[in-house]
C-alpha cells in the first residue's frame, strides 16, 4: 500500500508514468522487458557487495566489536520485523523475538562462516525464535505456512514480502512513509529522478547515469542529496535521546 | 565522507574503502545516524520494514550485559584463501602419489605371464587326487565338493 502510495505521489508530480512501466527521458525511453533486465542485473551486484560488506562487519563482531553488529542491527531489524509479523501479529510480540532473535544471532555469531548470507541466517534464527515463542505460548502460529525456511532461503532484499501488510502497522510507520513520500515530492526534479531510480527501480549507478545522461558521479552526488534532504524531514521522527543512542 | 557512506549503501563503493566508511561510522555519530537515515528511507520505500524508533537501542542495551565475543578463529576471507591453497596443495600430492601407485601396481599386474588354472593341473595329477581322496576326512564341512570331485575322478 505504502509503495503504491509513493508511485501515486511520484504519478502527481509527473515523475512516474503508467506506475513505472515506462520512464521516458528526452533521448531514453526504458521499456519494462530491458528496464527490468537491467534492475534484476543491478540488484544482483548490490547484493553481493551488500554481502561483502555485511561480511566485514561479521567479522568485526567476531573480533569482539559490538558497534559492528549494531550496524548490522540497524540495517535489518525493521526487515526482520516485517518478515516476523506474518507469524506473530501483536506488534509489541513482534518486537519481542525480534530483539530476542538479534540476541541469539550474537551469541551464535561466533559459528557463522559466511556460507550463507547474514540476513539468509538472521532471518532463519528470527523464524525458529518465533515458532518457539508461539509453542511457548501455547498458540499455533497463524500463518505458519506463509512463512518457512525455504522463505528464508529463497528471500533477498526487496522481493514479494513488501506485499505484505499487517493490520497493525504502526502509526509510526505510516507517518514517516507520509514524510519520506512528502519529501520526495518536494525534491528538484534530477534529485527526485536519481533516488527513485536508485530505490524504487533499483537501477545502479551507472545505468542511472546512461538514463539521466551525466556521469556517475554526478548520480552518486544526487543520489546522496537526495537522501540528505529526505532525511533532514524525518529526524525529528527518528531521533532518541542522546543518552538511548547506542 | 556521508556521500560515501550513501554510496556504500547502494553497493557502490570497492570493499577496500568500506574499511574507512566503517570506523567512521565507529567514531562518528553523525555518520551512524546517517546509515540509520538511510536504510530507514529504502525500508519505507521499498516497503520493506516497519519502523520502531528505538528497537536498536533496545538491542543495545541487552547487548551491553553479554560478554563481550572474541572469535579468534574466525579470519578474514583473504587469509582464507591463504590458508585454503596449502591444504589443496597437500590433498592434491597425496592424490596424485595414490594415482601413480595405483598405475604401477595395474601395470604390474596386466604384464605376469598367464598361468594354467590350478585346477586343471589337479586333475591330472594322479598322486594329487590320491593324497585328496586320503586326506578328506579331514576337511571341513564346507569343503565336501572336493569328495565329489576326487570320486568322480577316481571312478573314471
Amino acid at each position: 500500500m505504502l509503495h503504491t502510495a509513493n508511485l501515486e505521489a511520484l504519478t502527481r508530480t509527473g515523475f512516474v508514468e503508467n506506475n513505472t512501466k515506462a520512464y521516458t527521458t528526452p533521448n531514453h525511453k526504458i521499456t519494462q522487458g530491458s528496464h527490468r533486465d537491467m534492475t534484476v542485473q543491478a540488484a544482483n551486484a548490490k547484493q553481493q557487495e551488500n554481502k561483502e560488506f555485511d561480511q566485514m562487519l561479521v567479522e568485526r563482531a567476531q573480533q569482539g566489536d559490538k558497534r559492528a553488529f549494531g550496524l548490522l542491527v540497524e540495517k535489518y531489524h525493521r526487515k526482520l520485523g516485517r518478515l516476523l509479523s506474518r507469524m506473530i501479529r501483536d506488534q509489541a510480540e513482534v518486537e519481542d523475538v525480534v530483539q530476542e532473535s538479534f540476541i541469539k544471532a550474537y551469541r551464535a555469531l561466533h559459528s557463522f562462516r559466511g556460507d550463507s548470507a547474514f540476513y539468509t541466517w538472521l532471518y532463519r534464527i528470527g523464524i525458529n525464535t518465533a515458532k518457539n515463542y508461539l509453542v511457548s505460548m501455547g498458540r499455533k502460529p497463524q500463518v505458519m505456512q506463509d512463512v518457512e525456511i525455504e522463505d528464508v532461503e529463497n528471500f533477498d532484499e526487496g522481493n514479494d514480502m513488501r506485499t505484505m501488510e499487517t493490520p497493525e502497522t504502526s502509526l509510526m510507520t505510516k507517518e514517516i512513509a507520509q514524510t519520506v513520500n512528502d519529501a520526495i515530492a518536494a525534491l528538484p526534479e534530477e534529485l527526485r529522478t536519481a533516488i527513485t531510480l536508485r530505490e524504487l527501480e533499483g537501477l545502479s549507478y551507472e545505468d542511472i547515469a546512461n538514463v539521466m545522461q551525466c556521469p556517475i558521479g554526478t548520480v552518486r552526488s544526487r543520489i546522496f542529496r537526495a537522501r540528505e534532504t529526505i532525511a533532514t524531514k524525518l529526524r525529528p521522527l527518528l531521533d532518541t535521546p542522546q543518552h538511548k543512542r547506542w | 565522507m556521508k556521500q560515501q557512506l550513501s554510496a556504500l549503501v547502494d553497493g557502490e563503493v570497492d570493499i577496500e574503502r568500506c574499511e574507512h566508511i566503517f570506523l567512521a561510522a565507529k567514531s562518528s555519530g553523525e555518520v551512524a545516524q546517517a546509515w540509520r537515515d538511510y536504510h530507514v528511507i529504502r525500508d519505507v520505500l521499498r516497503e520493506e520494514g516497519w519502523v520502531q524508533s528505538d528497537m536498536t537501542s533496545r538491542i543495545m542495551a541487552q547487548l551491553a550485559d553479554e560478554p563481550t565475543m572474541l572469535a579468534p578463529q574466525a579470519v578474514a576471507a583473504s587469509e582464507k584463501i591463504s590458508h585454503i591453497r596449502p591444504r589443496f596443495s597437500k590433498y592434491t600430492w597425496s592424490i596424485a602419489a595414490s594415482v601413480a601407485a595405483a598405475f604401477f601396481v595395474g601395470l604390474f599386474v596386466v604384464n605376469q605371464p598367464e598361468v594354467t588354472a590350478p585346477a586343471q593341473i589337479a586333475d591330472n595329477d594322479a598322486d594329487t587326487d590320491q593324497y585328496v581322496l586320503a586326506h578328506h576326512n579331514y576337511a571341513p564341512n564346507s569343503a565336501t565338493y572336493y569328495m565329489h570331485n576326487v570320486a568322480y575322478n577316481a571312478g573314471e
